[in-house]
């Protein structure tokens, strides 16, 4: 049976460097009378050696695809690379003019309105009277104006009152 | 975030002996946040190199590590304003981003682990020409690209956690403070991690070793 080396543990942890100085120096003192111990502790080295020549070979990566996966570079959002609407005296300019176009607006608005409103009534009033009026003539069977009246108010108007109607002749 | 102001760059002369990485890398982020666009594509040049390998590493596929190049920089570009140079160096910020991004794009794709039948019949992931390989003779880079396979297979038989060690170790040579900085566990968990790999590795490439020796 194959009994393992006393310092075969410690061969991999001196490689990978987990040993104290104390237990460094204990195995370094061993390793010059051991050759055995020599020869493991440098396919011990090997392995490192291996692993770091091909992940070095195997990820190599061309300049020129290097280049071309480089992502885009953040935009710093400073004085002159904002847009016109957000930097320092336009946006100032800007909340001026919708002010003073809401002002004269209103001015505007307030002056045009009035006219507008008394026509708006008058021609309605006109326009009910009148048709009251010719309610008024064709029931009651009067013969119609030749000159168009003026207006009557509502109220002044005659009550209307329907008259008896005769009987047809035989 | 002690380091960056608000939009104004200013490195502090009693903080800078604090700084961690190489005053270079330090200097390009400072122009990088100061809008310089060349500054930029000079940080992209200095460290595209190693991530690319890390991720393939822990990949083993190609295109996927492409794209988690992509998003790792343009992560980093985009969160340049939040790396803190006091607290660690700026690779193993990206190296922890890397790491990160990998994971994510394993758990997406549910990756197996590649057995080595499946690496000798994939085309994609064959060896890439290596630049020092163009002074080597033709046989002597059909010999080199199998050897380089089957160590890339070695590796691609650990599990997850044990390769992304092994590699940060073997490749990167980082200490097991870094390493567990990096994956997010005790140092001391890393070391026997570590043990762990290269028992693994050391009885995948006994024969190989074996052979080549002879």
């Amino acid at each position: 049976m194959m009994t393992s080396h006393p310092f075969s543990n410690m061969r991999s942890d001196y490689v990978l460097g987990l040993l104290s100085d104390d237990e460094k120096n204990h195995f370094e003192h061993h390793l010059s009378g051991c050759p055995s111990c020599r020869a493991a502790l440098e396919k011990d080295r090997q392995v490192g050696r291996l692993v770091k020549q091909t992940v070095h070979a195997q990820g190599n990566l061309s300049p020129a695809r290097a280049r071309s996966l480089m992502p885009q570079v953040p935009v710093r959002k400073t004085g002159s690379s904002l847009p016109l609407w957000r930097t320092g005296w336009v946006q100032p300019m800007t909340l001026g003019g919708i002010i003073l176009a809401l002002v004269v607006g209103f001015f505007n608005m307030g002056t045009n309105r009035a006219p507008a409103a008394v026509a708006a009534t008058a021609t309605m009033t006109q326009t009910v009277a009148v048709q009251t009026v010719d309610v008024v003539i064709v029931e009651s069977e009067l013969p119609l104006p030749t000159a168009t009246p003026s207006p009557t108010p509502i109220a002044q108007l005659p009550a209307f009152e329907p008259q008896p109607q005769s009987a047809p002749a035989p | 975030m002690a380091f960056w102001t608000k939009e104004r760059i200013w490195l502090n002369e009693k903080t800078a002996a604090d700084l961690k990485g190489d005053p270079i890398t330090i200097a390009l982020i400072a122009r990088c946040l100061q809008g310089e666009t060349l500054a930029f594509e000079q940080l992209y040049e200095r460290h595209v190199s190693y991530i690319y390998r890390l991720a393939f590493g822990l990949l083993q596929h190609r295109e996927d590590a492409e794209e988690v190049l992509q998003d790792v920089f343009e992560y980093a570009f985009r969160s340049l304003k939040r790396y803190d140079p006091h607290k660690s160096a700026f690779k193993t910020w990206l190296y922890t981003i890397t790491v990160s991004r990998c994971r994510n794009k394993r758990r997406r794709k549910w990756l197996p682990i590649l057995s080595l039948s499946q690496g000798q019949d994939t085309n994609q992931d064959r060896p890439l020409e290596v630049v020092d390989d163009r002074v080597l003779l033709p046989e002597q880079h059909m010999t080199r690209q199998s050897d380089q396979e089957v160590v890339w297979q070695a590796l691609g038989c650990l599990s997850d956690k044990l390769r992304e060690t092994a590699i940060l170790r073997y490749y990167e040579e980082m200490t097991y403070q870094e390493i567990g900085e990096i994956l997010g566990i005790p140092a001391k968990t890393a070391e026997s991690r570590m043990r762990l790999a290269h028992k693994a590795l050391r009885a995948a490439l006994q024969e190989f070793m074996e052979d080549e020796n002879s």
